[in-house]
């Protein structure tokens, strides 16, 4: 089991180099305008097992270049997962205006928004490692404050609310971007169902690149909802999951 | 009796078959080509006549009413008559038997309805034919035009021309050419007749019409034809000639032109420049003042001569600089022939610098397609350098309102980013288990080493420690107490308490039990905590007070508990100020 890690951590070090130079590659070619090469070239280091926020949004550029939005979409929304980044989120915000659907948000509640803005700071792999870290140092202050004269009791009150706050931060980011489940449609359009049937009523149609969050599975349907709060049965392979 | 009778039902006889449309023709059956008089009439006055249906023949003219009115007066009776009639004149074009619908009529509100009438149109005989020939070789309209075979914006001459051997009366256009496809001018022709000879043979010509014609689209466009209505004077040869009639009869014949095509090719590959201009030209541009002040209006004239569609050009795209206000072009021309002369056309255009500098208002270019050599050419206007100087007026509160606002209206994603740092593909989350276990040890250790401080830690270090930060606390509590107790002037537990709070504090501060207190104890602890002497003084002598007034009944013990209180309270704060 050991061996085998050190012998794919081996293979990326070796790859990482070849790697590189695909991307570079792929970006001269994106360069001259020759964008379905270019999406080869980023795709392939997506095939040997590597990924990064840059590298879905050069994808997402080639895709909105040769105006394919869903794919775009995908894409930018992908690189947002792994990093924010203000660049990524304009061109999102553009790729978004180029779809068929304008799906209305409802507007969050402003104390919501900053929690969630506050959240967001880290991924959720950070988050795990600040509360990690500081319920260790509480530990070892407590400890010292026990066995010696080193009285920081104000300091600890301090490091104990901070933890407080850290613990729902990962929490809330570990139900964001791991529980949650989301998608974009890639079927040019597809009619969204009452019930996971094909004889059951249809609420409403959805076109490609809407994104769309995964509420439940049921053999090949999906619970669905969207960003205006309506949701809905649709089949699972009419999107592509994030 | 009798005979009243008699005179009312003739009256009512004549009355009811007076209401009767009746329907006529002066020819029946007719020859083709042939003017055929038809006639509605009826015995009285009506109104609102409604026209029939004329299936297929041709209406020359009509309605045309007229009433006719008589008034007699034989043997004593009168008799009062009128006639209305409606008359037509038709012409057949082909033979067969034509169905004329049943007319209408109102009359006292009444309507009534003619009967359909039957037409019968035969062949005419070698003699009619002949005499047709002979109309059509003495009267006809010949099409000139100057070129057949054109490109698209290329312009042409159309002439329709009347000649005639006969005695003509008089002419009208009844129909005039659609001439779809092209861009038409009319140009001013003298309609008098001229003389002249084709093939021996003298003929009166007059040129109804002539236009230029500039075509605007490819294909086959046709010229359609062109009908004229002519009324000749022609020798009645009719044997039967009274003494007063006339010898002449107005006869009245349509004659129409033949239709043209044109052939009509796109131009070959046209360059990007190119605004459909064809022909020949020349362009010149001028500017009045080549150094003014702002805001100082500036004309550039921009003059186009030459032959072709001169008149279809428009503006060029010139490139003013954008610190200029330019308003639109007025444009001028003198147009000779349509075109086909030497024409001028000017635009001018009136430019106002806004701001002072040197700008050059860059030479544009007409390109037209020369249908003589079959080739694009470009003409240019020269370049103009101007020098605007600053306005020495300009005030300075507009300068606000002069500023350019930068403006950013396309809008395209970012560039993509030309580094990154590849990582392996994988849930970038720690083990949710492994989470768990790692975050919640030092929690478990933390809250372990709680309940173990609660349960040992009475008699340690620490909660001794934890009595000396209560120890002012309960001593200020007890003083309250004890300030309860003036107020219900209860002196023993008052005195009792300040003793009370005082050693209670004390052993609490000092981490001593209360059954080692002595003034011994009290000096020796006030000396190794760097207390004050005077403090300690007065610690003592409260004490000793205390237990002195306790036991000493005084009159104003009210006044001594106060003093006490505050003693007791002076010398806590001194302790707590000395200790930090």
């Amino acid at each position: 089991m050991k061996l085998k890690t050190l012998i794919i951590t081996l293979l990326v070090s070796i790859s990482s180099y070849a790697s590189n130079q695909l991307f570079e590659k792929a970006n001269k070619a994106y360069n001259n305008l020759d964008y379905t090469s270019a999406i080869t070239l980023y795709d392939s280091i997506l095939n040997i097992g590597l990924e990064s926020s840059e590298l879905y949004y050069n994808l997402g550029n080639c895709h909105y270049k040769s105006q394919d939005w869903a794919n775009a979409i995908w894409h930018y929304e992908k690189s947002l997962k792994l990093e924010k980044n203000d660049k990524t989120i304009q061109n999102l915000e553009l790729a978004n205006l180029k779809i068929i659907d304008r799906i209305e948000e409802i507007p969050q509640l402003f104390y919501k928004k900053w929690w969630s803005s506050f959240i967001s700071i880290f991924n959720t792999f950070y988050w795990q490692l600040i509360s990690i870290l500081i319920t260790w140092l509480a530990l070892t202050i407590k400890i010292l404050s026990q066995f010696s004269n080193y009285k920081k009791k104000r300091f600890l009150s301090i490091l104990y609310s901070i933890l407080l706050i850290s613990v729902f931060a990962t929490y809330s980011s570990y139900q964001e971007n791991i529980t949650k489940k989301e998608a974009i449609i890639f079927t040019s359009s597809i009619v969204v169902n009452s019930a996971p049937t094909i004889n059951s009523t249809n609420l409403f149609t959805l076109h490609s690149g809407s994104k769309i969050e995964i509420l439940d599975t049921i053999g090949e349907w999906i619970n669905i909802k969207i960003a205006s709060g309506s949701s809905g049965w649709i089949k699972e392979s009419s999107c592509k999951f994030l | 009796m009798k005979r009243i009778i008699l005179i009312l039902f003739v009256f009512i006889c004549t009355h009811s078959f007076a209401q009767k449309l009746s329907v006529s023709s002066d020819k029946n059956p007719a020859i083709v080509g042939e003017q055929i008089l038809i006639q509605y009439s009826i015995d009285t006055q009506g109104n609102n006549f409604k026209s029939p249906n004329f299936n297929g023949l041709r209406v020359l003219s009509g309605p045309n009413p007229s009433t006719q009115s008589s008034y007699s007066f034989v043997n004593g009776k009168s008799q009062n008559s009128t006639k209305t009639t409606y008359s037509y004149y038709l012409k057949a074009t082909k033979e067969g038997t034509f169905n004329i619908s049943p007319a209408t009529i109102k009359v006292d509100g009444k309507t009534i309805k003619s009967k359909s009438y039957q037409l019968k149109i035969v062949k005419g005989s070698d003699k009619n034919k002949a005499q047709q020939k002979a109309l059509s070789d003495n009267l006809f309209i010949k099409v000139d035009v100057s070129k057949r075979k054109i490109v698209v914006g290329e312009q042409i001459i159309v002439t329709y021309k009347l000649f005639n051997r006969l005695e003509l009366n008089n002419t009208e256009l009844s129909e005039l050419p659609d001439l779809n496809g092209f861009w038409t001018k009319d140009l001013e022709t003298s309609s008098r007749f001229k003389r002249d000879v084709i093939d021996g043979v003298t003929y009166n010509v007059a040129t109804i019409k002539k236009s230029v014609l500039t075509a605007q689209k490819s294909g086959n466009l046709i010229i359609d034809p062109m009908e004229l209505k002519c009324s000749i004077r022609v020798m009645n040869n009719k044997r039967n000639r009274g003494f007063f009639s006339n010898n002449y009869q107005i006869q009245e014949e349509y004659i129409s032109s033949k239709s043209i095509t044109i052939n009509v090719t796109e131009l070959p590959s046209p360059p990007p420049n190119f605004y459909g201009a064809v022909g020949e030209f020349t362009i010149k541009s001028e500017v009045d003042n080549t150094t003014a002040n702002t805001n100082e209006a500036i004309t550039y004239k921009l003059t186009i001569t030459g032959t072709g569609n001169i008149e279809l050009i428009e503006p060029l795209a010139i490139q003013f600089p954008d610190d200029f206000e330019v308003y639109d072009p007025k444009i001028s021309d003198r147009i000779f022939e349509g075109g086909r002369k030497r024409s001028i056309k000017t635009f001018e255009y009136l430019l106002i610098p806004r701001y002072e500098g040197e700008y050059t208002i860059n030479s544009s270019s007409l390109v037209y397609y020369n249908n003589k050599t079959n080739k694009y050419n470009t003409k240019k206007t020269t370049q103009h350098n101007l020098i605007i100087n600053a306005n020495g007026n300009t005030e300075d509160e507009n300068s606000t309102i002069n500023q350019q606002i930068i403006k950013t209206e396309k809008k395209d994603i970012h560039y993509i980013f030309t580094t990154t740092k590849l990582k392996e593909i994988r849930d970038n989350i720690l083990n949710k288990n492994l989470f768990i276990v790692i975050f919640f040890l030092p929690i478990f250790l933390i809250i372990l080493l709680r309940i173990y401080n609660t349960i040992v830690g009475k008699t340690d270090t620490n909660s001794s420690n934890w009595k000396k930060k209560k120890a002012n606390k309960i001593a200020l509590k007890r003083l309250k107490y004890a300030q309860n107790c003036i107020n219900n002037n209860d002196f023993e537990s008052f005195f009792e308490e300040i003793e009370k709070s005082l050693l209670g504090y004390f052993a609490d501060k000092f981490k001593v039990s209360i059954a080692d207190l002595s003034k011994e104890t009290v000096s020796t602890h006030f000396y190794t905590n760097a207390i004050d002497i005077n403090t300690k003084k007065q610690f003592i002598a409260l004490l000793d007070e205390c237990e002195f007034a306790r036991y000493a009944p005084s009159n104003n013990k009210n006044a001594q508990m106060g003093d006490f209180l505050n003693k007791a309270k002076h010398i806590i704060i001194e302790v707590e100020t000395a200790l930090r």
